[in-house]
């Protein structure tokens, strides 16, 4: 690594390549690259097939400025070396990085959370690699949930009104005007913009209500009808709040208007998120870490509101990972028993063959750490699949792998020496492709 | 000079034929390409360095739909010329 190879190792290397001797290839290196500067010299670029072309490009003279004493001074005009890979070398130099394509990335999404929610996002993507019904089932639940919660935090304000009277409504009108000024502005921004709100609602409340949410799946089994009936709860308990004190009749408006907006969003949110679900896997998993690092933003918003609100029942909002895994936790209660077994206690070996597929984020060494807890043992799956699998390194995105349980290979992942076996087992696959 | 000639004079001054000029020329883009992956950096006295370097991902805009794509990471080749050779350029203009 990042040594620099001269010429005596890089001619031993080529004799190994071509098979050639070594003082041929030393001195054909030597002369290949003095006819070269011969060329360059007598101003000829020079094209090598297979390895690039060396040219010489014009530099016009510039201005420019001596730093110490301040004087501007001028550089003549030049000619440069410049040198461009062949598109074989090019290739080969890039080979670690060959198999990654350009993903596309959701509007909203910071860009410093990728390094972290990559494995997160795998985790959730586990159970979401299941069944899409499954899913949209999921989604549609947290929309419902999302829905309930919402009328919740507006009713309270508005009974708080009630028996306040003048005072204490002017406080909770400012506080219920927030959370609409907000939302209006953020309508205001591109509609993408607001679909992604509308998955950071989804979201965020299955994130705080975890421990419910994960009891009330079984139950709603046509969970579509649930969210449908979600924002005409809340329709009806703002619009009751606001005719119950007459002097609010300008906030009607806004407040209808916001209702049905925030209903809107819901609803499209929800059929977003099951169009997206069918969509390819590394699309969805970029998504999927998007959503779960917005969901703690409003989370946290909606939290402030509430305990100034003097209810603040609710904690603070969850560390990213925690949410993550109440998330994982209950979409993979809500998948079927087979998926769950094998999801919830990876370290533990399946005696089943299981289905995964290997996207651009999800690489053999993930895929080996998630079911098998050890990202060393990725030949094991290598060799189960490896009539359809080439070099390692070049898997295509896409390929639908089976991981195979450990007991077929006879590996324990707590014994060294297993491990250690199964590690020789991987330099001697790249050893093939030499 | 196209590869051509280059491989014409190569066998001529080497006395050697012009298939295994071909293939010494692919054996060096191969063992240079290899050089290259690793990261390593091949330097020739006289002539210059073959200098891999690694551009990190990146967030990129797609000019005509406007979409954003995280481009992955990969490693390109540089080549950084001797003094020497530098010095032969000028003085051969």
């Amino acid at each position: 690594m990042e040594t620099k190879i001269t010429m005596p190792r890089l001619a031993a290397m080529l004799a190994i390549t071509t098979g050639k001797q070594k003082k041929l290839c030393e001195d054909f290196i030597k002369e290949i690259f003095r006819i070269v500067s011969d060329e360059l010299a007598a101003g000829e670029s020079v094209r090598i097939k297979g390895f690039g072309t060396f040219k010489l490009v014009e530099v016009e003279a510039r201005k420019s400025v001596n730093v110490a004493t301040g004087e501007e001074y001028e550089i003549a005009g030049h000619q440069k070396i410049m040198f461009v890979a062949a598109k074989e070398l090019a290739s080969a130099v890039n080979a670690p990085f060959d198999a990654f394509e350009a993903v596309e990335i959701s509007d909203d999404l910071p860009t410093d959370i990728f390094m972290a929610e990559e494995v997160a996002g795998c985790a959730t993507e586990e159970s979401d690699s299941g069944e899409a019904e499954s899913d949209t089932q999921v989604a549609c639940v947290a929309a419902g949930v999302a829905d309930d919660a919402v009328p919740a935090d507006d009713a309270v304000p508005e009974t708080q009104d009630k028996v306040q009277g003048n005072g204490g409504m002017n406080e909770s009108d400012a506080e219920a005007s927030e959370p609409s000024l907000i939302e209006e502005s953020e309508e205001e921004d591109a509609a993408d913009m607001a679909s992604e709100e509308a998955y950071a609602g989804a979201d965020s409340a299955p994130v705080e209500r975890a421990p419910y949410f994960s009891i009330v799946i079984p139950e709603n089994n046509d969970s579509i009808r649930d969210s449908d009936r979600g924002p005409d709860n809340e329709e009806t308990c703002a619009e009751a709040g606001d005719g119950s004190d007459e002097e609010r009749h300008p906030r009607r408006f806004v407040g209808g208007f916001v209702a049905g907006f925030i209903a809107a969003a819901l609803i499209g949110g929800g059929l977003l998120w099951w169009m997206h679900t069918r969509e390819a896997d590394t699309v969805r998993v970029v998504e999927n870490a998007g959503i779960e690092a917005q969901a703690v933003v409003p989370s946290r918003a909606g939290d402030s509101q509430v305990s100034a609100d003097s209810v603040g029942v609710r904690t603070v909002a969850p560390a990213p990972e925690s949410a993550d895994s109440a998330v994982a936790a209950t979409s993979s209660s809500t998948s079927s028993s087979r998926l769950s077994a094998d999801d919830d206690v990876p370290t533990v070996p399946s005696d089943r063959p299981v289905y995964d597929t290997v996207t651009t984020t999800r690489y053999l060494t993930i895929i080996a750490k998630e079911h098998y807890g050890n990202f060393n043992l990725w030949p094991i799956i290598y060799e189960e699949n490896k009539a359809i699998l080439g070099h390692p390194n070049r898997i295509k995105p896409g390929t639908r792998i089976v991981v195979p349980p450990l007991s077929k290979y006879g590996v324990d992942p707590s014994d060294k020496a297993d491990v250690d076996r199964v590690k020789r087992q991987g330099t001697e696959i790249y050893k093939r492709f030499k | 000079m196209d590869n051509k000639t280059l491989v014409d004079t190569l066998s001529r001054n080497l006395d050697i034929s012009r298939d295994t000029v071909g293939v010494l020329i692919d054996g060096l883009a191969t063992a240079v390409g290899e050089c290259g992956a690793s990261l390593d950096s091949v330097a020739l006295t006289g002539f210059g360095t073959f200098e891999p370097k690694k551009r990190m991902e990146r967030v990129a805009v797609h000019p005509a739909s406007g979409k954003r794509l995280l481009v992955p990471p990969k490693i390109i080749m540089t080549f950084k010329p001797s003094s020497i050779l530098k010095q032969r350029v000028r003085n051969g203009n």
